[in-house]
């Protein structure tokens, strides 16, 4: 019997901790009952990037979108859907774009309509676990013809793609192979960057868990253009499920002879190995990762000599980060105009961004650069949660910056995020609304730095503790205005005198905050308040005249600090009350009556 | 592994994944529900999917769609490139079969099967 019908799962780690596989079984059990098992197939593919609406369940060919799938929906899709040809309306994800139309197709949602998905062209297409169906969308393809080349028409392809690093620094890829190229040695690395560790961001985790054999295929045709014959992934032992993935895409690379010895019959070597990190932040900065590599600990040292020069184990090395790599294969197989015919003239193609925070559809986008921040936050993400106020929002992670309201009409592009004080990182974009306090938001991610720093120097080591001291001082009603200059010259001491980019942008979100936020910062100090609410010791909570009496806020209360009779105002007992902020999420929202001072 | 090898495991590959690459043009659309899985809806599905698959049809889409037309199933409708759509009753196996050969392929319609809409008697 022919199959007529695929029912995709999502299996990216949003939806399986969603209960992905639990939905997979109940699929099963119900096709068999219903008699047209046989019929429907069944796949589990890497993450669709609409997380916020897990578990994603599509129905193709119908091109159904089911978001939010229990288990207890399953027999209703199989029954109304898969056999009568009905799809459940109730069950199907309606957005903004589509909210007044019966059934919606994937293609129709606003969340993917301005999206240009190529290096996530096969995330949520393909079964990771077959390598046929990589195969079948054209993978190794590009390894088989880049053999039949010189390796430096290699290099020039990607150097004519105008190709650059999706890490954070933007660096031309090309360059970095030209580098290494140049040297002579007997033997050359190539390693994976996937210690993706800001705080939001999962852009690798997707490409790794939803098409692995990209990464493994592009590390070959680059270990071929620079001479390499051994590759490495370095991955965080946190994503377990890429690992198990890549694991089983390398065996079945080495299986059909596209790993291994004399590839294409070219006489080329090449081999993958994984390597894991124990989840430090700083071993995503080339020296500390080659470090840890090697054995030692994760620590940056000074550079030059560049990797380039002297890598891994003093060999010339190239180090790419996930999603460059994922351009690679694509680049050689459209050619570099292809590549060139989307984003700016400085910044070719495309970027992922993992979108998250008070945003209504956290996921992951895939936009053409020059694209602006509005477009991704309003048209593609949704706009913001419950209909609050846009106030920032953070790119770059812990070593970027906010941007405002009114830059969110900027192009995004490695050159124009510099230049309004962000930078484009590798891609979390961290959206905030009116309850945020920036002054917290600075403190959460010099917390996160701190840790992270592997106290190799004294500017990142000490300065950015001090940093953090003096942010808490100020979040507990403790700070002065002479802490606020200070927080900025020792913020451009520490930028200035840090070993590498993990302390030199430790201080940017302390930096962009004090800029666009001053005053945020002096109600902090000044009047010791907290305009959003959020730091504890600077909060009251307060019951206003607009109160109803409806008790839904004294039920909320933990501590029973809240009392009032029926349809008369309530009151807080200040001496009680924590500050938990409950009685504010109980108050029903055409009320609102309870506010903070 | 060749080139060649490559191309070979990715024809014999891509009809599994066709159903997942939105890139069909024409669609074919069996009547289901409850009255037309009576009236066989799942036999012509079945014709429908041999027969495309049998005659290469690589730009159409056969799926099915809810019930309509109840007392003249299966109805199936054809959707073409334009998203017009064509609309046929009473449709069996063999109906089917000539459907796809002379209506997909040789873009002409087939008035056997042809729904037409009922004229008002005044």
């Amino acid at each position: 019997m022919r199959t007529r019908m695929t029912i995709l799962l999502c299996a990216g780690t949003g939806c399986l901790s969603g209960g992905s596989n639990e939905l997979r079984k109940e699929f099963e059990l119900v096709l068999e009952e219903l008699g047209i098992k046989d019929e429907i197939s069944i796949i589990q593919s890497g993450c669709f990037g609409l997380c916020e609406k897990g578990p994603v369940v599509i129905i193709y060919p119908d091109e159904t979108f089911y978001a939010h799938v229990k288990v207890e929906n399953v027999r209703r899709i199989c029954v109304e859907h898969i056999y009568k040809g009905k799809a459940v309306k109730e069950l199907v994800f309606h957005d903004e774009a589509t909210k007044n139309k019966a059934n919606v197709h994937l293609h129709e949602l606003g969340f993917y309509a301005k999206q240009e998905r190529r290096v996530l062209r096969n995330c949520g297409v393909i079964n990771p676990y077959d390598i046929n169906e990589y195969i079948a969308r054209d993978g190794y393809k590009a390894l088989g013809l880049a053999l039949q080349k010189k390796p430096e028409d290699i290099i020039q392809t990607i150097l004519d793609s105008g190709l650059r690093g999706r890490g954070g620094a933007g660096f031309p890829t090309a360059l970095k192979w030209k580098f290494c190229a140049a040297n002579k040695a007997d033997q050359k690395y190539i390693i994976c960057n996937a210690d993706e560790g800001d705080p939001g961001a999962f852009m690798d985790r997707a490409v790794l868990e939803g098409d692995p054999h990209s990464i493994i295929e592009a590390l070959a045709i680059g270990g071929y253009a620079i001479g390499a014959t051994q590759g490495y992934i370095y991955v965080r032992a946190e994503y377990p499920i890429a690992v198990e993935r890549l694991e089983y895409a390398i065996k079945e690379a080495r299986k059909m002879g596209l790993l291994g010895k004399n590839l294409f019959n070219s006489g080329f070597d090449f081999d993958v190995e994984i390597r894991l990190g124990a989840g430090a932040f700083v071993c995503g900065e080339e020296t500390a990762l080659i470090a840890s590599i090697e054995g030692g600990r994760g620590m940056p040292r000074n550079k030059p000599p560049f990797p380039a020069n002297k890598g891994l184990w003093q060999k010339p090395t190239v180090i790419n980060n996930v999603e460059t790599l994922a351009n690679i294969a694509q680049i050689i197989l459209n050619g570099p105009e292809w590549f060139k015919s989307i984003g700016t003239e400085k910044s070719p193609g495309t970027k992922v961004f993992a979108l998250g925070g008070k945003i209504n559809n956290t996921g992951l986008v895939e936009v053409p650069m020059g694209l602006t921040l509005r477009n991704v936050i309003f048209d593609i993400g949704g706009g913001i949660k419950n209909g609050r106020k846009f106030k920032a929002v953070q790119t770059g992670g812990p070593s970027g910056g906010c941007i405002t309201e009114e830059n969110l009409d900027t192009p995004i592009d490695f050159d124009n995020l510099t230049a309004i004080g962000s930078m484009m990182g590798s891609g979390g974009m961290i959206v905030m609304d009116e309850d945020n306090c920036m002054v917290d938001v600075a403190r959460f991610y010099l917390d996160f730095t701190v840790d992270e720093s592997c106290g190799k120097c004294t500017p990142c080591r000490e300065g950015n503790k001090r940093l953090l001291e003096i942010l808490n001082k100020i979040v507990d009603g403790n700070g002065t205005l002479e802490d606020l200059d200070t927080l900025e010259e020792l913020s451009l001491m520490i930028k200035d005198s840090s070993l590498c980019a993990l302390g030199q942008t430790a201080p940017n979100p302390v930096v962009s905050t004090l800029k666009h936020f001053r005053k945020e910062y002096e109600a902090h100090v000044v009047d010791k308040t907290c305009p959003a609410g959020v730091c504890k010791k600077l909060t009251k909570f307060f019951i206003t005249e607009k109160c109803i009496g409806c008790d839904m806020c004294a039920k909320a209360c933990p501590v029973g600090a809240i009392s009032g009779g029926k349809r008369e105002r309530h009151v807080i007992d200040q001496s009680i009350c924590i500050k938990c902020g409950s009685c504010k999420k109980a108050c029903p929202p055409k009320v609102q009556a309870i506010i903070t001072k | 592994m060749t080139l060649e090898e490559l191309e070979e495991i990715k024809v014999k590959t891509l009809p599994s994944l066709a159903l997942r690459i939105n890139e069909t043009q024409v669609k074919l659309l069996i009547g289901a529900g409850d009255s037309g899985i009576h009236n066989g809806s799942r036999l012509v599905l079945q014709e429908a999917l041999e027969e495309v698959y049998s005659l290469g049809l690589k730009n159409v889409m056969v799926s099915q769609m809810p019930e309509k037309l109840v007392g003249q199933e299966v109805v199936v409708d054809v959707v073409d490139e334009q998203g017009n759509t064509t609309t046929y009753v009473n449709v069996d196996k063999k109906g089917i079969k000539e459907i796809i050969t002379f209506h997909i392929v040789g873009k002409k319609v087939v008035e056997k099967y042809l729904y037409k809409e009922p004229v008002e008697v005044k």
